[in-house]
């Protein structure tokens, strides 16, 4: 047994109880600022897993344009798989971090966001970061046992993350709904494992996949892979199991429903995709493009149109998570390397914009206690940074240049054109969604810059680590949006390690 | 100067002539004169003379008819089919079916299970038809 | 050079951005300077262009760098005779937007953040040679504009006007991007790129099969037709027009809705022959609507901006028919009419602009009698009607009749009534309401109530001259722009209506 594989997530659960021994001995007015002792934690793995993952070789890609110099990429050579449920691939890693960055960013936003909860402000922090081991352990999960219990340590972590203020009803609310729909989706998947297992004899993606096509003709295999990849979209938020996502990240606090939105559902993604291309081939996941197009077209559509009325923030963020999880499901129903490049690069814009669109709600919510789009009524003049992070946001999940969100829909819009016309009709589904979501997306630009109501115009309070981390979204909206040629070429060198 | 007259003498003798004729009538009718004679002597033909003979009101006549007409039309066309019925209609559709959809999301736990249930049966139903 | 002219408007934008919100006169300073420095430097480029050296694919002024070699993606600027006019006309309408935004009193910081962000946009789009940035720039370039109406924007309808400008028009763009991806992966994998140079001679070499060019074609020709305002796509412009604020008006209007028109010469004509050869018919039918329709529309308006905005629709059609002629002077003329008609709206919304300012309505019902009050602004508001119903002296006249020469050839039916149709539009349709509207705003009784209007002072008349100067420059040596322009639309006109055979002979492959 090879712990070195999962050092990462080690590291993780100590900080985790680290945090809450440190509880024990810290007065309860500094509790806040363990929030900033977790984030840097976090911060210091993220780092240690470029360190202490060493740089193994270099190798030229065919990467670049007719005549024009070679690109070196450094690459981490794969290590041994561990009891073979554990593989640490690139993708593996790529999420890994992702997820750790995810959680810095949140973990500092909760800090911020400590006074609107009521008590056990360490076990916040503390939960948050074993949700992030969980989601972490999802990364590189290579058999349904592994998936499944990465899938309910997050799950079962945010039961409790999303009802965490127990003084508000419409948390407690949000939480008990999170808990029974997500029983219920656990359930479903579960059974679907069970199947799978029951007619194919094996837990482990590999040997599936060897499995897979000569199993192709049983319906109690497909229903049981069919109810696995249901429960995962409940996790992205997508068709058929995307209802429950605007009530919960309504009423969850911010930076709960802020790591809802980008690890949960990345989680639930590199699951999906784990399922998809490493425990099943190709030639047997073909005869389920319609359905994943279709999921797709749905989810988008869904989303969408469901926001068009919205005038609560959290819950418009929650249908726009929805319909970004249809564009996402878009990249992996294109079936091509291209696609699950998009897919991962589409995702790595999304973290930095949703989070900075989050962080501004939180510290809003914090100061004005509105939820309501009115709520960022003059932002403007009450803090530029504020109304310059969330109008990028904005502008970035409308896919507009030059900022992320537009070169990940550009990429995910080349990878379903590029698979020919039975596409066609879901590339016009999306453009629908786009210009739908344009509409609401400008309302909230509308309500910050221009709303009629009398503002309140006194400056909002914003300290300095949240200045860094806007500043590190804004950063990264921009540099994934600007000049994209050296975060494409990492994204495409992780989805050629695809084990 | 005086080449027209060897080009086409008879059309030159006409053109002094009338100007020649012009000149010694309008003398006979305007030398001393208090007021405009003619309106008494022609009646309606010197109205129609000091009105241009109409053209202006012709001309203005016919934009009304022809061009105003279209006009109106067009103008109703853009403002009610295609800025009204088309634009403002695609958008005030695509919003009252956001707005039904919303009815979905009652809010209500057993409705929400229930539509998870049946939206995974379509699924299946979809997937293995 | 090329990119110093793009970069002066960003480089100022960031110089606003970090500069503290009350120091105002920095802003229109910085501004200002900005733009007239992007206008000396394109005024450089456009009197050079004869002497520049040619470069690949015959365009000048290259400047070339790798941005995302992974996709075949490069910053590649570069003119020829057809973008060298636009981008000296958009330098000068930028330079006259940055003048006559005196009008904006309020959160002027972010005002000309915008402004310069616009500029930088619009003259990125115009000179870029890559597809992706191309496309990008203009995208970039429509934000502002969106913003710009809603904040300080005018009229009743400002907010729905914003709405419909920002969907109606993403919608376009997103329409052409999908034809430009589907462009871009009609070259295999291992030659892809977004060079439009390189993809030129990739499809001169290797044209396109029948049936892609049919599904692509109208893609590009919808798509970029709303950005153009293409009837019956057209009701944005007005409406959008009315509401916005003078310099976006004007810089949209004048400048960045050519951006679609540009993209149907540039692209779609070249690259796709066979397309073009079907689709263009239709084409040539649309454009009827503009030419004719929106001038009767335009006939019924009382809102000065209104009538302005339907006759820069109107106009649009002119560009059309030379585009749908596809033949040497039609698409010079075509040209010729978007440079023309860029000053020209650029000057009467600028006027029409002063006059609000002066009068805070554009009711034509309640105005009369303003030149004995405006004598500078109603003379060059009779120029501008004047050269609107395309009198001759005005460059809008040169363009407007080289195209009816083009359509008089053209291969399409009945060709010879279009242009009875289009002068008919742009003569007679066109002289009812630009006569009329001088009539009701400047002659007439003068009502008291404008007794405090006033006219332009010295310094404030620069923008109105500058443009009426270049307009009548071009309509009185409007060899300056075509000899310019022949060569470049020759080349592209050859590969418009040569290109046939050849497809037709890769489908039977």
């Amino acid at each position: 047994m090879n712990t070195a594989l999962i050092s990462l997530e080690i590291a993780v659960l100590l900080l985790a109880l680290g945090v809450l021994l440190l509880d024990l001995w810290l007065p309860a007015e500094n509790k806040r600022k363990l929030g900033y002792v977790a984030a840097l934690g976090a911060l210091g793995i993220l780092v240690a897993s470029f360190i202490w993952l060493p740089v193994n070789a270099t190798f030229n890609l065919p990467l670049q344009a007719a005549g024009q110099a070679a690109v070196n990429v450094p690459v981490y050579l794969t290590l041994p798989t561990l009891g073979d449920n554990i593989v640490l691939d690139l993708p593996a890693l790529f999420f890994k971090r992702f997820f750790l960055l995810a959680a810095v960013i949140v973990l500092l936003m909760s800090a911020e966001f400590a006074s609107r909860i009521q008590s056990g402000i360490s076990e916040f922090y503390s939960l948050t970061l074993i949700a992030l081991a969980g989601m972490m352990f999802a990364a590189s999960a290579k058999d349904f046992a592994m998936l499944f219990v990465s899938v309910e340590l997050i799950t079962i972590t945010f039961y409790i993350l999303t009802s965490f203020q127990r003084n508000r009803v419409a948390s407690l609310e949000a939480g008990v709904k999170y808990l029974i729909l997500g029983g219920l989706a656990s359930a479903m998947m579960v059974y679907g494992i069970a199947l799978v297992y029951g007619t194919s004899g094996t837990m482990n993606f590999t040997e599936l996949n060897g499995k897979a096509l000569a199993l192709a003709d049983k319906p109690i295999f497909l229903v049981g892979l069919l109810l696995v990849i249901c429960g995962l979209a409940f996790k992205i938020a997508a068709f058929p199991l995307q209802i429950w996502a605007p009530d919960v990240y309504q009423g969850s606090p911010a930076p709960a429903t802020a790591f809802l939105a980008v690890g949960s559902k990345a989680a639930g993604l590199i699951l999906l995709m784990r399922v998809l291309f490493s425990a099943l081939p190709l030639e047997f996941v073909v005869r389920w493009k319609g359905l994943l197009m279709a999921m797709s077209a749905i989810t988008i559509l869904y989303g969408s149109l469901c926001a068009i009325p919205q005038r609560n923030l959290k819950r418009l963020l929650g249908y726009s998570s929805i319909a970004n999880g249809g564009y996402l499901l878009l990249g992996l129903a294109a079936l091509s390397e291209s696609g699950k490049v998009a897919v991962l690069y589409y995702l790595s814009g999304y973290l930095f914009t949703v989070l900075a669109a989050f962080t501004v709600i939180a510290v809003v919510l914090r100061a004005t206690d509105i939820e309501d789009i009115s709520g960022l009524a003059g932002l403007n003049q009450r803090s530029p940074l504020l109304a310059g992070a969330m109008t990028l946001a904005m502008v970035s999940l409308a896919g507009i240049p030059p900022l992320a969100g537009f070169f990940g829909k550009f990429l995910l819009l080349k990878a379903a054109i590029d698979q020919g016309s039975t596409y066609y009709w879901l590339i016009a589904v999306a453009l629908v969604g786009v210009v739908i979501s344009l509409y609401y997306y400008f309302g909230v630009i509308r309500a910050i810059y221009w709303s009629k109501e009398p503002a309140d115009v006194s400056p909002l309070f914003v300290s300095l680590p949240l200045k860094v981390s806007l500043g590190a979204c804004i950063a990264g909206m921009l540099y994934l949006g600007i000049y994209p040629a050296a975060a494409l070429n990492l994204v495409t060198v992780v989805v050629r390690d695809w084990k | 100067m005086f080449a027209p007259f060897g080009h086409a003498p008879l059309a030159a003798l006409v053109g002094l002539g009338a100007t020649v004729f012009g000149f010694s009538f309008a003398y006979s009718l305007y030398a001393n004169a208090e007021k405009d004679p003619l309106p008494e002597k022609l009646g309606l033909l010197s109205r129609a003379m000091r009105d241009r003979f109409y053209f202006d009101e012709i001309y203005s006549g016919l934009i009304t008819i022809t061009h105003e007409a279209v006009s109106r039309l067009a103008d109703w066309f853009d403002r009610w089919i295609i800025a009204g019925l088309g634009v403002r209609g695609l958008h005030g559709s695509t919003e009252i079916v956001g707005r039904a959809l919303r009815l979905v999301q009652t809010g209500n736990l057993q409705t929400y299970a229930f539509l998870f249930v049946a939206g995974v049966v379509l699924v299946l139903l979809f997937a293995l038809k | 050079m090329l990119t110093s002219i793009i970069l002066l408007p960003f480089l100022a934008a960031l110089v606003i951005l970090f500069t503290p919100r009350n120091y105002r006169v920095v802003f229109r300073g910085v501004a200002l300077l900005a733009t007239l420095g992007s206008l000396l430097v394109a005024t450089k480029m456009f009197l050079g262009y004869e002497a520049a050296e040619a470069g690949v694919g015959g365009y000048k002024f290259i400047e070339k760098a790798a941005w995302v070699p992974s996709l075949g993606i490069n910053y590649f600027v570069g003119v020829d005779g057809i973008n060298v006019g636009l981008i000296f006309m958009g330098a000068i309408v930028a330079f006259a937007a940055a003048c006559v935004s005196w009008e904006i009193k309020t959160n002027e910081k972010l005002y000309y953040l915008l402004l310069m962000v616009m500029t930088g946009g619009i003259l990125g789009a115009f000179a870029s040679l890559d597809l992706f940035f191309f496309y990008a720039f203009h995208e970039f370039a429509l934000i502002p504009t969106f913003i710009m109406i809603g904040l300080w924007g005018r009229g009743e309808n400002k907010n729905y006007a914003t709405f419909n400008i920002t969907l109606y028009l993403s919608a376009g763009a997103l329409i052409a991007l999908v034809g430009l991806i589907g462009l871009y992966l009609q070259v295999p994998a291992a030659q892809r790129t977004f060079d439009i140079v390189a993809l030129t001679d990739y499809f001169r070499a290797n044209p396109m099969a029948a049936n892609v060019q049919h599904f692509i074609f109208p893609l590009l020709m919808f798509g970029f037709g709303i950005l153009v305002s293409l009837w019956p796509f057209h009701t944005w412009a007005p409406l959008g027009y009315g509401a916005a604020p003078t310099a976006t008006a004007m810089l949209h209007a004048g400048v960045l809705k050519k951006f679609g028109l540009y993209g149907l010469i540039r692209i779609a004509l070249p690259l796709m022959p066979e397309g073009a050869k079907d689709w263009l018919n239709v084409l040539a039918l649309l454009c009827l609507g503009n030419i004719l329709y929106c001038g009767w529309v335009a006939m019924r308006q009382r809102d000065l901006n209104q009538l302005i905005g339907n006759s820069s629709v109107a106009h649009m059609g002119f560009v059309f028919l030379g585009i749908a002629s596809l033949n040497l002077i039609g698409v010079t003329g075509a040209v010729v009419v978007m440079i023309a008609h860029g000053l020209l709206a650029a000057l009467t919304f600028a006027l029409s602009g002063y006059i609000r300012t002066q009068t805070n309505t554009l009711n034509m019902d309640e105005m009369g009698g303003l030149l004995r009050k405006l004598p500078f602004i109603g003379a060059a508001l009779v120029m501008a009607m004047m050269a609107g119903c395309g009198l001759p002296g005005f460059a809008n006249f040169v363009g407007e009749l080289s195209v009816m020469f083009g359509a008089w050839k053209a291969s399409f039916g009945h060709a010879k009534w279009f242009v009875v149709a289009a002068a008919w539009g742009g003569l007679v349709i066109g002289a009812i309401y630009m006569l009329r509207a001088v009539r009701s705003v400047l002659h007439g009784e003068l009502s008291d109530k404008w007794n405090s209007v006033e006219d332009a002072v010295l310094w404030r008349k620069t923008p109105f001259v500058l443009l009426l100067a270049a307009l009548l420059a071009f309509g009185f040596w409007p060899r300056l722009l075509t000899d310019k322009i022949k060569p470049s639309a020759e080349a592209i006109v050859k590969m418009a209506t040569s290109g046939k055979a050849v497809a037709l002979e890769s489908v039977k492959r």
